[in-house]
């Protein structure tokens, strides 16, 4: 190991969140120079990911048995694990005053941001290498057929915004920070900018882009919110001490604190009510979007939530979880009536997001944060199989003309069905693990507070339901039965090696990834241990009498969790055999309120984006209108003219008097003259 | 010898105000016809100047700051390199019988021009105006390049952004008011023929428009500055001046007794350090703080630590402290109203400059006019003014009525970025919402001063007026560079009607990847240069008045809508006509690519390449003005 590493091993999670960014740095400067069109962009950028993995692969083996060796050396713990640099001075020419004297720059390793960077690492190594097949068009001319014109390709471009993204996310995993996640969080926002409008050509893409931006930033609002209440409150960004000082903050704070941090989150994660971004970032190539809702930007809230939780009151976690619960549900139903195959998995995204931050809300902590783990290599391998799926039929991404596909593209199809096990919750594969986890904790906590919020506790077996029944609805639609559209069938093919590759390697994980000895307990999964080293030691002593319960309820929990699956299997087989799958739901308002999405984003238009927009034209209109009639005074500029109107006005109506008539002047001289005499004997008498 | 000339930094300052001006004369007589010359040599004039300020920034940083340091604290901050220590510094060896011998390496120099109205030729540095001229050299000198294609009357239009440029930086580097105002004024008729004659089709409304609204904010600078003049100062300055008058007096009427003539003595000035002393004493006495007026040791070492029992030491050294004390309370200036007024006027007077909604009715029409070279530094160097102005006389030279005003200052500028954003979404003309987004952008230098909390949280404000300064400068750049995207754009559509345009990124992708990192920096991504500045005016106005704080961070959404909105209609999208558009050309990347490279680097290294000497100066501008509250 070179020198630099021994004494601080950290410095590999360190080196993997540069990569990307060396990466990105190089494209950015090679895109002035010369436009490429080879497929150097995409190896070079692959390759600097998958060092990134590999670090941070060895950095967690690595950082896993220090924390067994240095066990209850917390200090030497933190001095291998974390550093940080001072980025901006702040000067001050008092020295006792609150706030700290620079904003640093820094990072720390936990069992947490070990296991998210590496999966971040290895899930985008084979998300970029998916792409070197999936964007293979890009190196040449391209022919959009969406906006009917031929462009350049962007190949080298399309890379160089991954790299950042891999990078803004990474930097959001390991900061020390407040401050750092915060930059990070924006950045992240600005590289999904640029990849959901990729094809910068459509404008649903780009307006697409906007809305994902300027969502986002209302989140970001919030974070901005949350840390001046942090520098004015604590005068630290740093986590550690803004821990420790929680507890001391006054109530208003601590609470404002709280929401900010999770206005932010909930913008990042797509949570009601900042989640209409997220169906409408389908805009954008494939490989972006597993990229976005799987492994990192959608992560990133989740995980936020979770690294902040001690700075949540309990209102705020009940905010949380109803708000967790709230997107859960609404998304669950909005995806049982899309056909839009992306879309299907979108808004499956949103409700698994929802709810993971149920769960943290109620105090699942590790099973939340393993639920993101998993969900994030299955949700991975679905959107890459929609991409396979995509890339096979020519850009056809509506499901009611797909249909019997497994046999065109048999690889591609069974991977993708491990991956729909996997997120309804099929024993022994990944996601039951972290699934069983939440829902024993939701029965155990509705057990031990006497079901006092029912909701929170019915919920989220319907969405299990909901989520097993519009899987399978999905898989059958693409892959099973009969082809719907046979020209589109004849057509299709088989994905190259290098998707269908990453394809195997996430069923691998989706299957594998939080097995433990043995395997078919749940309690035993290696993955949450792990985790469980991470979760805040408060957690334990808190939710101690939940656990109990749970424990004690454990078979019924399992029982009907594997109810619920099974039974939205059973409806999707029985639909899939009658062939109504894509039948509307019976009441047809029903029916319409779920095309509509619940009316969101028409909500949002009539309530905010119109009003803002007339707002912005009235006072443009207001400020200054084009015409320059004299005497406008409905314009601030038109009240300024105007003066200056009256004053010329003044000026000529005084220039009349200047006639230049030596006859006008001499009367005018007289009469004053006469005047002034009769005005002084008046007064002198 | 005459010890006078061995002042050698007297020789650079001049050297750096009047060189683009020398240069104009030497464009006057070369013959209008070598059009290829004449811009060679206005290039090579503005390099110069630039190549001169960075010398100086050299010279601070080394003699000043670095040579004064203590190495072990990271701040460069030390009392003795504040501009106002070595002012008094210079000060008292001009009034010695002989004066001299005169530091060069303090960078301050002070010699007596109109002696009857106690105007003096005062120049200083610090890291205050020392950026300002920087990026006003810098900003000059590209605009001089993108002036290329200008070729209707080449030579006049050099000379004026000569003439422009020594004005500006005349007046950044002035420690006068009165020599100020004469640079103000200066800057003001260059920059009406600029618009006037090389402008588009209603120049000469807004060239009108331009001057009216400047001189009124002049007129009410000057009625502050006489009416500052008449402050009798006499207790503020080195009694060495009192003591020659007092002579003086004596020889002219030999019947007055010399105690008798002392006590009638008046001293004027419009110097601007000794006038904040005077309006930090008058803070004082308003305030009913009068108990921690002192008079300052002679020969301390330190004179500016804040003395431990909240003393505040302005009279001059050898002052009689009680009889200083009657005559400051007797005088008009410990008056509200005379407070109120003075405030009032020079606030006005910049905030026409900065623009402060609703003042800014000029800047629009003016930039939709003027070509494109001249709004890059209207945005990029004019507006930077008044926001100095602010920074320099408004605040220093009336604390009192700056801390009983300053919420309404915040409140102005918070509606001012609102306003600004809103205003910007609602044009269609590219230039038009630059200019809006630059009224919203400026609105963060009015917050982050404003932000005045009490003595307690005045680190905040240090942060506040750091980050106002930064936003100045990044202002500056991105401004700067956005106003030569639109010209770039321009020359070739020849309309600048954002629903017009579009489809921009697939014929010139060089020109799109540079404007995006522009936009960006505009709106304050993190990485770029806008974030730092609206970051710590955020933070700092949070710590004032969080309703403010949030007003300001709410209008972060309204300015990535506004500017994605131009992006998506400028750049994205299909457009026929914009088809066969070419590339940026040679000379145009040149000129975008520093300023890209600045927005990027400022962004990055905000404490390295600028703060470090910069807020040193902002820290000494604090410490005066904070724990009077």
């Amino acid at each position: 190991m070179p020198e630099f590493l021994r004494e601080v091993p950290g410095r590999l999670f360190l080196v993997a969140t540069l990569l990307p960014l060396f990466a990105f740095a190089v494209l950015l400067a090679a895109g002035t120079v010369r436009r490429f069109r080879s497929p150097l962009p995409g190896y070079f950028a692959s390759f600097l990911l998958a060092v990134a993995a590999s670090c941070s692969v060895i950095g967690l083996s690595w950082f896993l048995q220090d924390a067994e060796s240095l066990r209850d050396q917390s200090k030497a713990m933190a001095a291998r694990w974390g550093e940080r640099v001072e980025w901006l001075h702040l000067g001050g020419w008092k020295a006792d005053a609150r706030p700290a004297r620079s904003i640093d720059l820094g990072y720390r390793i936990d069992h947490l941001t070990a296991l998210m960077v590496t999966m971040v690492t290895v899930v985008g190594t084979l998300i970029f290498l998916f792409s070197l097949g999936y964007m293979k068009d890009e190196q040449a001319e391209v022919e959009d057929h969406h906006a009917h014109v031929r462009r350049r390709g962007r190949f080298g471009r399309f890379y160089l915004y991954l790299s950042l993204f891999a990078f803004s996310m990474l930097n959001i995993l390991i900061a020390d920070n407040l401050f750092q996640i915060f930059v990070g969080w924006e950045l992240v926002g600005v590289s999904s900018f640029f990849l959901i409008g990729f094809y910068t050509e459509r404008r649903s893409a780009s307006t697409a882009a906007n809305k994902a931006f300027i969502v986002n930033r209302v989140g970001d609002a919030g974070l901005l919110v949350a840390l001046a209440v942090a520098w004015f409150h604590v005068g630290s960004f740093n986590l550690d001490e803004l821990f420790a000082k929680a507890a001391h903050l006054p109530a208003d704070a601590i609470l404002l604190l709280g929401l900010g941090i999770f206005c932010g989150c909930a913008g990042k994660s797509a949570q009601v009510p900042l989640h209409t971004w997220l169906p409408d970032a389908m805009e954008g190539p494939t490989p972006v979007s597993a990229l976005i809702h799987a492994a990192t930007m959608v992560a990133a809230g989740v995980y936020l939530v979770g690294r902040c939780w001690v700075l949540f009151t309990p209102d705020v976690l009940l905010v949380i979880a109803y708000l967790g619960a709230a997107t859960m549900i609404l998304s669950a139903l909005v995806a049982v009536v899309q056909t839009d195959i992306k879309r299907v998995l979108a808004y499956s995204t949103c409700s698994q997001l929802g709810f993971m931050m149920l769960a943290l809300g109620l105090g699942a902590w590790t099973a939340a944060l393993l639920h993101l783990l998993t969900h994030a290599f299955f949700k991975a391998l679905l959107f890459l199989g929609a991409g396979s799926v995509i890339h096979g039929l020519h850009h056809e991404q509506d499901l009611s003309k797909m249909g019997g596909l497994r046999r065109k593209m048999p690889v591609t199809a069974y991977t993708m069905f491990v991956g729909v096990l996997a997120i309804a919750g099929m024993p022994l594969l990944s996601g039951w693990y972290s699934k069983e986890l939440i829902l024993s904790h939701v029965i155990g906590s509705a057990a031990a507070d006497g079901v006092a919020r029912p909701l929170l506790t019915f919920l989220p077996f319907l969405t299990a339901g909901l989520t097993s029944y519009y899987m399978f609805r999905l898989w059958f639609l693409a892959f099973a039965g009969e082809p719907r559209d046979r020209h589109l069938f004849e057509h299709a093919h088989e994905s190259p090696a290098v998707m269908t590759l990453p394809l195997l390697v996430l069923a691998a994980f989706s299957v594998g990834v939080a097995w433990g000895w043995p395997v078919w307990s749940v309690e035993s999964s290696q993955l949450a241990k792990v985790l469980h080293h991470a979760q805040p030691p408060v957690l334990d002593v808190k939710y101690h009498a939940i656990h109990g319960k749970a424990e004690e309820h454990h078979l019924l929990t399992t029982a009907l969790a594997l109810g619920v699956a099974a039974f939205g299997f059973a409806v999707a087989i029985a639909r899939h055999r009658a062939g109504t799958l894509l039948t509307p739901p019976r009441p047809a308002v029903l029916a319409q309120v779920l095309r509509k999405k619940f009316y969101f984003d028409e909500l949002y238009a009539a309530a905010f984006t119109q009003p803002t927009v007339e707002l912005a034209k009235l006072s443009a209109a207001a400020d200054k209108r084009p015409d320059v009639r004299p005497f406008n005074l409905r314009s601030l500029d038109g009240v300024l003219n105007a003066i200056a109107d009256s004053l010329v006005a003044l000026g000529t109506v005084v220039r009349r008097l200047q006639t230049g008539q030596l006859r006008t002047y001499i009367l005018a001289l007289g009469l004053t003259l006469a005047a002034g005499l009769g005005i002084l004997l008046r007064l002198s008498r | 010898m005459d010890p006078n000339a061995r002042e050698v930094d007297m020789i650079w300052l001049t050297a750096q105000v009047f060189l683009p001006l020398a240069v104009a004369v030497l464009l006057l007589i070369v013959p209008g016809r070598f059009r290829e010359l004449l811009r060679w040599l206005a290039l090579f004039g503005c390099a110069a100047t630039l190549a001169l300020s960075l010398c100086l920034w050299v010279d601070y940083y080394h003699r000043v700051l670095e040579y004064r340091s203590d190495r072990s604290v990271s701040s460069m901050y030390h009392p003795d390199s504040r501009l106002d220590a070595r002012v008094e510094h210079q000060q008292s060896l001009t009034a010695k019988p002989v004066p001299g011998p005169f530091l060069s390496i303090d960078l301050v120099t002070i010699r007596p021009w109109i002696s009857q109205f106690d105007v003096n030729y005062a120049l200083g540095v610090d890291g205050l105006n020392l950026l300002m001229v920087i990026l006003t050299s810098l900003v000059t000198m590209l605009a001089v390049a993108a002036s290329w294609k200008i070729d209707d009357r080449v030579k006049g239009y050099l000379v004026l952004i000569l003439t422009l440029e020594s004005g500006v930086i005349g007046a950044f580097l002035s420690l006068d008011l009165f020599l100020f105002y004469v640079f103000y004024e200066v800057m003001l008729l260059p920059m009406y023929f600029l618009i006037g004659m090389w402008g588009g089709g209603r120049r000469k409304y807004a060239a009108l428009k331009f001057v009216i609204y400047t001189l009124a904010g002049s007129v009410c600078l000057l009625a502050a500055m006489i009416a500052l003049y008449t402050v009798n100062v006499r207790d503020f300055v080195d009694q060495n001046v009192v003591l020659r008058q007092d002579e003086e007096m004596a020889r002219r009427d030999p019947s007055l007794l010399i105690l008798e003539a002392k006590g009638r003595i008046e001293v004027h000035s419009f110097d601007i350090v000794t006038l904040s002393k005077v309006g930090r004493a008058a803070m004082l006495v308003l305030t009913n703080q009068e108990h921690r007026l002192a008079v300052r040791g002679v020969g301390k070492d330190e004179p500016h630590q804040p003395a431990a029992n909240g003393s505040v030491e302005l009279f001059a050294p050898g002052v009689d402290r009680e009889a200083a004390l009657a005559r400051l309370k007797a005088s008009p200036v410990c008056n509200r109203t005379f407070q109120y007024v003075i405030f009032a006027l020079l606030f006005v007077g910049f905030a026409v400059k900065v623009p402060i909604v609703p003042l800014h009715s000029w800047l629009p029409d003016a930039h939709v006019e003027a070509p494109t070279p001249v709004s890059m530094i209207l945005a990029g160097v004019l507006l930077k003014l008044g926001g100095y102005g602010l920074i320099r006389i408004a605040f220093p030279l009336c604390p009192w009525a700056a801390a009983e005003l300053a919420w309404w200052i915040g409140l102005i500028g918070a509606v001012g970025i609102v306003y600004g954003a809103l205003v910007a979404m609602g044009q269609t003309d590219f230039k038009k919402l630059l200019a809006y987004s630059s009224v919203s952008h400026m609105g963060y230098v009015v917050l982050g001063l404003a932000s005045w909390s009490s003595a307690d949280n005045s680190q905040y404000w240090e942060m506040g007026v750091n980050g106002a300064v930064y936003q100045m400068l990044a202002h500056g750049i991105t401004a700067t560079a956005l106003f030569f995207v639109v010209g770039v754009v321009y020359d070739r559509a020849h309309h600048r009607e954002l629903n017009q345009l579009g489809g921009l990124t697939e014929p010139m992708p060089v020109y799109t990847g540079l404007s995006a990192i522009l936009f960006f920096a505009s709106m304050g991504l993190p990485g770029l240069c806008g974030f730092v500045g609206e970051f710590k005016v955020m933070m700092a106005a949070w710590a004032f008045s969080p309703p403010l704080a949030v007003t300001a961070i709410l209008a972060t959404i309204l300015t990535a809508s506004y500017l994605l909105w131009a992006w998506q209609r400028a750049f994205l999208g299909v457009n026929e006509k914009t088809k066969g558009y070419p590339d940026v050309s040679a000379r145009e990347f040149v000129i975008l690519l520093p300023l890209v490279l600045f927005a990027i680097a400022l962004g990055l290294f905000p404490s390295v390449l600028i703060l470090s000497w910069v807020e040193p100066s902002v820290a000494g501008w604090v410490e005066n003005l904070a724990p009077l509250k």
